[in-house]
């Protein structure tokens, strides 16, 4: 009897078969994550779950499904997943460590994780500026009252910059709301820009995310500058944004000329360029195309007319040859003539 | 007579004494005099208000720094001055022609703007602002707004350095120090400017209140550049006369802000200069606190010092919370307020290696923070890693004083028992065999307690075959080699070296003096990070996890295995596991000999 039980056992442990909903748990783990299978642990929580539904249990129904949907994502699922692992874990107060067991953990901070890490695809996804303000604002939201613990899907996303702390991540996410703050409004107001601008070097920054760090100072050296327009006078914000410098001719004595008249030296700060605001730089360069524009039509036309006369001579000559042609080969056909 | 001619009679008096030709009792006797009438001749509103600012009217600018100098009684004996900010020194004669030239040319410059009005003596107050908000205002503001554009970066950053900072790879204190101007360059770019900011003339225009902040909020634009910056780099001197002037660079940037400060109508400008000036004046306390530590070194009361640092830490970081709450401009606000905390945490660092000299036993009564700050530096100097940081500094200098504390018996720490029974027997299971059998022989060496970081670690491992293949949960200890930057990771073995490493964790100790004990240079955060890259790179580890609990001081023994073809030499543990052969020298602190383990 004893020995037909066991046999039973072995039986069911090999195959899997007339498993518990409790034994096919566990199996999820014995064959599933704890040897980094993590497709067949898949496979068996989602077996695991529906036995518990029948057995109704739905609180470990409701976990199997979650760590179904947990280790999709280790398994490399990327963003497409996280919204399904989002909605398997809410209503749950703990779970599995990932990668153990025995180990339960609070849910909470991995569901803020997760809503947030889906706020970043959102926001990398979305077309609009106004979306992807929002979406880095709300995912800092969510990291930033986590504290100092390192991120625990990072490494399962391949995500860049900070992982090393929520409050990190948080900032970052801060950052990058402000970043996009300063790009949706640069047009309307440099100066904002600029704030804007700053406050995302401050939160990159402290974040330790230097690559984003320089990139913004960066723009902060181009949006901050002031330069008086030289043709109208006005004192604008923004190389490159509301004024450029174009080339031109102008040495020491009109920067002299600057400084006595107690005027923008700025202006001739860099050799063989003036500073002009967007708008007269934009009409000096309208009129000019407008002119060079009109000068080629000038020159087509006179162009044109002239390959007319061209062409009617071309085509005369062409004919002269061709009767040219004519006649010497009658002259040659006459010649065979002759001489046969 | 008029008040233009008292007013000629007054800046000559202050030239005569700048040039040493009257003796300073008769300087203010005939100073008194004239100025008393002309505070009675009350027709004459723009000479009034130049009078007003006796301050300026009697100050020499220094031609290095533009610094501008109240004048001194000690000047009537010397040619030469020194500038107490940037410490350069000038001829007297040279400085006050070039204060000569700069006030002609401002009086050129207001005429031209003014016209008439500059010499009226009654033209009314609405002339004179309007005059200032259309001409003078927004041609000294393009001027300013050019002449520091592109120093804007370093305009608010860290003014606070000691010097083991200078030890670190990069420090905020150091990137504001080389984005500092050099004093040659701003004065070429700022000297005009700055002269008609601080020019009677000129003020005698900025009639309305708010004219007159918008001029001194310009001033300060500029002259924080050239005060910061002289702070910096007299405080990077690390010298106490290097203190000293960085403390009046700071004392004269205080009272610029106090000009702005109390002004109920522009709140968020208030608060922000409030702010300033506490931050300000927080970092001028630490830094007279680190000068009184240089200078008067044994005779000084560290523990009081520690404090008072502790203290103007606290106070840094509360302006920080101030500046960022003023509400004013995020592009000024947020860079200054960053720099309060670093400077708040560069003081709070400064603070622990006071603390660390308090308590450490100079083995001399004359032995100053000077010597002891040496001393500290040269074991920085061998225990930093590759790119140190302020964070890494910090946790080194607790991590220091705890060790010294346990030395001395008066902190427990983690340790296992300070038994050497085990080494024979792990230093003979080491031997290697020859092809016909013959071993190695093996000595066994200096007998020392190795600092070492435990971890928890969590992992799977695989059963059984084919189809009775299945993974199991394993946990185990982990310990980080913490006596160097490239010290090994080992993993437990042997159940009773394990159990007796969770007792160590569990259990107290302190550190005999009969023993040899090696520095801990590995702090918590670099441990985390190697044990976590450890584990990622471990097969049998794949898929675990690892928490770090604690720094324990296990025995270890350095043996040398002996065999024809040359000596090999391990560092063995009680459970036989091998490190890389320990290599260390002997670094005094104070009376304390501290060993430093080498890669």
């Amino acid at each position: 009897m004893s020995f037909l039980k066991n046999l039973k056992e072995k039986a069911k442990d090999f195959t899997g078969l007339g498993l518990n909903a409790q034994e096919e748990y566990a199996r999820a783990y014995e064959k599933g994550v704890l040897l980094q299978k993590y497709q067949d642990a898949m496979a068996l929580f989602e077996r695991a779950a529906a036995k518990f539904e029948q057995d109704g249990n739905k609180g470990m129904a409701r976990r199997a499904r979650a760590n179904g949907a947990l280790y999709s994502l280790v398994n490399g699922g990327g963003h497409a997943v996280v919204p399904r692992a989002i909605s398997a874990l809410e209503g749950l107060d703990e779970i599995e460590h990932i990668g153990s067991q025995h180990e339960v953990v609070p849910v909470a901070p991995m569901v803020a994780e997760l809503r947030a890490l889906n706020r970043e695809g959102l926001a990398q996804s979305a077309s609009d500026r106004a979306s992807r303000i929002e979406h880095y604002r709300e995912a800092s939201n969510l990291l930033m009252p986590l504290g100092n613990e390192p991120l625990q899907f990072a490494e399962y996303l391949s995500l860049t910059g900070p992982v090393s702390k929520y409050s990190s991540r948080g900032l970052y996410y801060l950052g990058f709301s402000d970043y996009h703050s300063a790009f949706a409004s640069v047009n309307a107001s440099p100066e904002e820009a600029h704030n804007f601008l700053q406050k995302a070097l401050g939160s990159f920054r402290a974040a330790g995310a230097e690559e984003m760090a320089k990139k913004t100072s960066g723009y902060i050296e181009n949006v901050k500058s002031k330069r008086h327009c030289w043709m109208c006078g006005r004192e604008m914000q923004g190389e490159g944004l509301f004024y450029e410098y174009y080339p031109t001719d102008a040495g020491s004595y009109q920067q002299s000329l600057i400084e006595q008249l107690e005027q923008d030296t700025g202006m001739l700060d860099r050799e063989g360029h003036v500073t002009l605001c967007t708008v007269c730089g934009q009409a000096v360069e309208n009129q000019a195309d407008k002119y060079a524009t009109m000068r080629a039509q000038e020159v087509r036309e006179w162009a044109e007319a002239e390959f007319a006369h061209v062409a009617t001579r071309i085509n005369d000559i062409v004919e002269e040859v061709n009767n040219i042609n004519n006649r010497i080969r009658k002259l040659q056909r006459a010649a065979h003539t002759h001489s046969g | 007579m008029t008040s233009p001619a008292n007013s000629e009679l007054l800046n000559a008096l202050d030239k005569r004494l700048a040039l040493g030709e009257i003796d300073l009792a008769t300087y203010k006797e005939l100073r008194a005099k004239f100025a008393a009438e002309v505070s009675e001749a009350n027709a004459d509103p723009v000479g009034h208000a130049v009078d007003a600012m006796p301050v300026v009217a009697r100050s020499l600018d220094c031609p290095a720094c533009m610094a501008a100098l109240p004048l001194d009684e000690s000047w009537e004996e010397k040619s030469v001055i020194t500038c107490t900010y940037c410490g350069q020194t000038f001829a007297l004669g040279t400085a006050e022609k070039e204060m000569e030239r700069l006030r002609n040319d401002i009086q050129m410059w207001i005429n031209q703007l003014a016209g008439s009005t500059a010499t009226s003596s009654t033209v009314d107050e609405a002339s004179r602002s309007y005059i200032f908000r259309e001409k003078i205002f927004p041609t000294l503001r393009t001027a300013c707004d050019r002449a520091t554009e592109i120093y804007a970066l370093s305009r608010h950053q860290p003014l606070f350095n000691f010097p083991l900072m200078d030890l670190l790879a990069q420090t905020p204190f150091a990137e504001a120090l080389a984005l500092s101007p050099d004093n040659e360059v701003l004065a070429a770019s700022m000297r005009d400017t700055l002269a008609r900011l601080r020019a009677p003339a000129v003020r005698a225009f900025a009639v309305r209140d708010e004219d007159a902040r918008a001029l001194t909020g310009l001033q300060i634009q500029c002259q924080e550049l050239v005060h910061f910056g002289n702070a910096r780099r007299q405080i990077s001197n690390g010298t106490p006369d290097g203190y000293e002037k960085a403390i009046s660079n700071l004392d004269a940037v205080v009272e610029l802000y106090e000009d702005l400060t109390g002004d109920e109508t522009d709140t968020t400008r208030n608060l922000f200069y409030e702010g300033m000036t506490e931050r300000v004046k927080a970092v001028q306390e630490a830094i007279e606190t680190l000068r009184q530590l240089t200078v008067e070194g044994a005779g000084f009361a560290a523990e009081e010092a520690a404090a008072t640092l502790d203290r103007c830490a606290t106070y840094c970081e509360e302006s920080a919370t101030k500046i960022q709450q003023s509400e004013a401009l995020p592009n000024i606000a947020i860079p200054a307020a960053d720099a309060a905390r670093a400077d708040g945490a560069a003081i709070r660092h400064c603070a622990s290696v006071v603390t660390l000299y308090d308590r450490v036993d100079l083995g001399s009564e004359n032995a100053g923070f000077e010597e002891f700050t040496l001393e500290l530096i040269r074991l920085i100097q061998q225990t930093r890693p590759r790119a140190a940081t302020a964070t890494w500094l910090g946790a080194f200098v607790n991590t220091l004083y705890a060790h010294l504390a346990a030395l001395n018996g008066e902190l427990i720490v983690h340790a296992l028992p300070h038994t050497y029974e085990w080494a024979d027997q792990a230093a003979a299971s080491g031997c290697q065999s020859g092809f016909l059998g013959k071993s190695e022989t093996y000595t066994i060496g200096e007998k020392v307690l190795l600092p070492v970081w435990a971890a928890h670690i969590r992992h799977s491992q695989c059963t059984g075959r084919f189809l009775n293949k299945k993974g199991q949960s394993v946990e185990c200890t982990l310990l980080l080699d913490a006596s160097r930057h490239g010290g090994s990771c080992i993993t437990v073995a042997g159940d009773a070296f394990e159990t007796s490493c969770g007792t160590a964790k569990g259990g107290s100790s302190s550190l005999p003096p009969s023993i040899s004990v090696v520095l801990p240079v590995v702090t918590r955060e670099d441990a985390a990070a190697k044990v976590k890259s450890h584990i990622a790179q471990q097969e049998e580890f794949h898929g675990g996890y690892a928490d770090l609990d604690c720094l324990i001081y296990v025995p270890a023994a350095r043996v040398t295995y002996s065999w024809k073809k040359g000596d090999r030499s391990l560092t063995l543990l009680p459970d036989g596991s091998a490190l890389p052969a320990l290599h260390h020298t002997s670094t005094n602190l104070g009376a304390t000999t501290v060993l430093v383990a080498s890669d």
